[in-house]
């Protein structure tokens, strides 16, 4: 049977249809999804914050201590002498000491006989009569 | 009509207080034309449902966000779009076939099986014989034949050209009426 195709002219509808009262139930429905995704979101919010401030806070701590013990550790190293320096710093102290400085150093008894032995040089005695 | 501009919605829906009251004032304005929209695309009901609700959902979650680049209605419609299209590569992927085949196959048997289908039997003709054509000319073609919609608003939600768009409309208005003749 030939009939008449041009689809233009015919303007047919679109034959479908909802169900009785659909679009007042869709409405809801999508009420219901969004207080849900409201309620869920404001949730998570909650939840986010308990979790990532703590996290947050002991980060940043955890953080500064590492800094610090890295930062202590170099201006530390810096300090160090090798041995090599530090026995050529001491060679060269020895070499200049001044000898009155070392004096302040000595105990009062040392200094009694470092006396006595300036009396005995001042008067010509002889050193095997002090040291037995 | 509506009673409030683009840039007036947007600027209430942003305070809290308002949000609920602009997204009732859109589902109550818009939920119709979208529902149509999908369904034409997804022929079941349940289908349409599920995607129109989560169009509107899509909507709630990025109105926000929306710059106001273009009219709320067109992005909506353009969410729509999407959401129908990703639901159509889903049954794809389901039914291991490539997506025109598959599509055509599921919406076929949709169509078979349809309660909420009032049409007489050239109407039923002329869904059958749109479901051959390519899913993106399939949307072009129902939003120009059935919604009566302009080349300029479809080329915007769709972002093809209004001659790309008139090109696709003749040529799918022809596969349609080869169809129709032979069958």
């Amino acid at each position: 049977m030939k009939q008449n195709t041009d689809i233009e002219k015919l303007k047919y509808k679109s034959p479908f249809r909802v169900p009785d009262n659909y679009f007042s139930q869709l409405k809801s429905d999508i009420h219901k999804q969004s207080e849900n995704l409201n309620f869920n979101s404001k949730l998570l919010e909650y939840f986010n914050l308990k979790i990532i401030a703590p996290v947050f806070v002991l980060t940043s701590l955890s953080l500064i201590i590492i800094l610090n013990t890295i930062i202590n550790l170099e201006s530390n190293s810096e300090s160090f002498l090798s041995d090599e320096i530090y026995v050529e710093i001491v060679d060269f102290e020895i070499e200049n000491i001044d000898e009155e400085y070392l004096f302040e150093f000595f105990t009062e008894e040392d200094y009694a006989f470092s006396d006595e032995i300036e009396y005995l040089i001042d008067n010509n005695t002889e050193y095997d009569l002090i040291i037995e | 009509m509506n009673k409030y501009t683009d840039q007036e919605l947007l600027a209430m829906f942003i305070k809290p207080e308002k949000r609920n009251y602009v997204f009732n004032y859109i589902i109550n304005l818009y939920q119709e034309r979208i529902y149509w929209h999908i369904r034409k695309i997804l022929i079941s009901h349940e289908d349409a449902n599920d995607v129109t609700q989560n169009t509107f959902i899509k909507v709630f979650e990025n109105l926000s966000k929306f710059k106001g680049e273009s009219k709320i209605y067109t992005w909506i419609y353009k969410i729509a779009t999407n959401e129908s299209l990703s639901f159509l590569k889903k049954k794809k992927r389901y039914l291991f076939q490539t997506l025109n085949d598959a599509v055509s196959t599921s919406l076929l048997s949709n169509l078979k099986s349809e309660q909420y289908f009032d049409g007489n039997d050239a109407e039923k003709k002329l869904q059958e014989a749109i479901l051959i054509l390519p899913t993106k000319q399939r949307i072009a073609f129902n939003m120009k034949y059935f919604d009566n919609m302009k080349y300029e608003q479809i080329s915007k939600i769709l972002g093809t050209s209004v001659g790309a768009l008139k090109a696709n409309y003749h040529h799918a208005k022809n596969k349609i009426q080869e169809f129709l003749k032979e069958n």
